[in-house]
């Protein structure tokens, strides 16, 4: 054997030890994907804190593995199978929760309550979604965690899924984050052609200030109350509910602020990274994950259009009319849908300012998607 | 024949929504997402007649107010006149404002201060608008 035929034999050994030798249409396709989710997010500004994560990690899992390296979240042994395990186990979801809990103000909600009333009214759309995924032949377990896309609540979406049908989580993170990353583009046609110039206009009252006592008083009945009706939800209900607790009661303020601030952002690192990187092509390129993202799709324009349907309707009760508009910032995706309605409001009328009414059925609708979820968890995992 | 084909495909694709996790759930869940919020609602209205009767058995103790307040400047009555209400020199600054961009004559019906959540919000306006004004490097 001469000298060249032994350098390419090496050649050739050294490009099989590569990852071209095995890299495929789907991989590039995938990693293409990636590199546009980091040029949303950086270029458009579109939740660039968890579409960075995401999309890089999108780009690393789809590195074609080393035969016998165990490299992807999908190898036993590898780092990225023990990073993974907190998604896996929706240990993750809940300490995300945890940080919600700690940043959200319920004053606006507990101020106005029968706002709430939108929150639970946007989760129509979880349970229309769940309908539809039924019939285009996904099982019920299946189903229940492609219907919480329309919670529109991502730590919410990955917990439900992780513990109904973990072989779909990489596909139904990917759209609930990448819906909830749209939203300003989804709701606001939906919310024009569902209400009138007069509606848009309406302008509500001022709510009244809320003690401390009743905020320091509120994670603890919500939490017994949600709980106790939907024991289901206590992972995540009694996460959050724990976060604003610490928030009101004055008395853990360390505790507060570093749950809102360093956990919170540590977690969302290891959570969008981990899922961006279950995407590799041979797991996400499928039918199921297309039908995902039409149901995704169907699900927040559902849970908005019921949310500002209701609205209306409880206008033909109340002396006090509610804007319509509010009514769609209850599907949660805190808080860019209150954004969203007060965005819409304002080109009708500039001088409205709806934002903080809108927060009231925005945290309701973190509220009532972690009871949807708790109830499809107790329902399905039987 | 065909229309019996028809028939079967699309009971059979419509039947899991017949079972009992189908429709029958939907409604359960929507339902208890309704109740527990509609519980949440009846609880909430009634905290302002409870937070009455809790200060009345209870009074709200400061106890640790005195720690944080130790190195504050003593509240004069130019700044704050009464509790809740603005002192003149503001609602003259606060008119003076509303004018100019109003650019006509304005009246102002009312005026009240901002309690510390909608400060938050005003304080996350600042934040973005002076995040607006972001220093470009030139290559020269």
């Amino acid at each position: 054997m001469g000298t060249t035929d032994f350098l390419l034999n090496k050649a050739s050994e050294l490009l099989e030890t590569t990852a071209f030798s095995s890299l495929e249409w789907g991989n590039l396709i995938m990693i293409m994907v990636g590199m546009i989710f980091i040029y949303l997010a950086i270029a458009k500004d579109y939740e660039p804190l968890l579409l960075v994560p995401i999309g890089f990690g999108v780009v690393v899992g789809n590195i074609p593995a080393v035969p016998g390296m165990p490299l992807s979240v999908y190898d036993e042994g590898s780092v990225m199978r023990y990073l993974y395990f907190g998604v896996e186990k929706g240990v993750y979801p809940p300490l995300i929760f945890l940080g919600i809990g700690a940043m959200t103000d319920f004053s606006t909600m507990l101020s106005n309550p029968k706002l709430i009333l939108l929150g639970a009214a946007a989760q129509v759309g979880v349970f229309l979604t769940f309908l539809g995924a039924l019939v285009l032949g996904f099982s019920p377990n299946q189903a229940g965690a492609i219907g919480i896309i329309g919670g529109a609540d991502g730590p919410t979406a990955i917990f439900l899924s992780s513990k109904l049908a973990p072989e779909l989580l990489g596909a139904i993170a990917i759209a609930a984050y990448s819906y909830m990353a749209l939203v300003p583009v989804i709701q606001p046609p939906i919310m024009t052609l569902l209400t009138t110039e007069a509606e848009r206009k309406i302008r509500m009252k001022p709510s009244r200030q809320v003690s401390t006592r009743e905020r320091i008083l509120f994670p603890i009945i919500g939490f017994l109350v949600c709980t106790m009706l939907a024991p289901g939800a206590i992972v995540l209900i009694g996460m959050l509910f724990f976060g604003n607790l610490l928030k009101e009661c004055t008395v853990t303020d360390r505790l507060a602020a570093t749950a809102r601030t360093t956990m919170i952002d540590i977690v969302t690192i290891l959570l969008g990274f981990c899922v961006g990187a279950s995407t590799s092509a041979s797991h996400f390129l499928t039918e199921s994950s297309i039908l995902i993202f039409c149901l995704g799709a169907l699900a927040f324009a559902v849970a908005t259009a019921s949310g500002v349907l209701f609205a209306k309707f409880m206008n033909l009760f109340l002396k006090d009319k509610i804007n319509p508009l509010i009514g769609a910032a209850g599907v949660s995706a805190v808080p860019d849908s209150a954004r969203v309605a007060q965005i819409v409001g304002q080109k009708a009328d500039p001088q409205n300012f709806l934002l903080m009414h809108a927060m009231a059925p925005n945290v309701a609708g973190v509220i009532g998607s972690a009871i949807a979820a708790g109830v499809l968890w107790s329902q399905l995992a039987k | 024949m065909m229309f019996a084909l028809i028939g079967e495909v699309s009971s059979s694709r419509f039947a899991p929504l017949f079972e009992e996790t189908g429709i029958p759930l939907a409604i359960m869940g929507m339902l208890v997402v309704f109740l527990a919020l509609t519980v949440l609602i009846l609880i909430i209205s009634a905290f302002p007649f409870a937070m009455g009767l809790l200060d009345r058995w209870l009074p709200v103790s400061h106890h640790h107010a005195g720690k944080a307040k130790s190195k504050s400047k003593p509240i004069t009555n130019e700044t704050v006149a009464h509790d809740g209400e603005i002192p003149p020199h503001i609602l003259a600054i606060i008119a003076a404002a509303v004018f100019e961009m109003e650019e006509g004559p304005v009246r102002i019906v009312r005026t009240r201060q901002l309690t510390t959540s909608e400060l938050a919000w005003t304080l996350e306006g600042r934040i973005r608008h002076h995040a607006s004004h972001r220093l470009q490097t030139r290559n020269r």
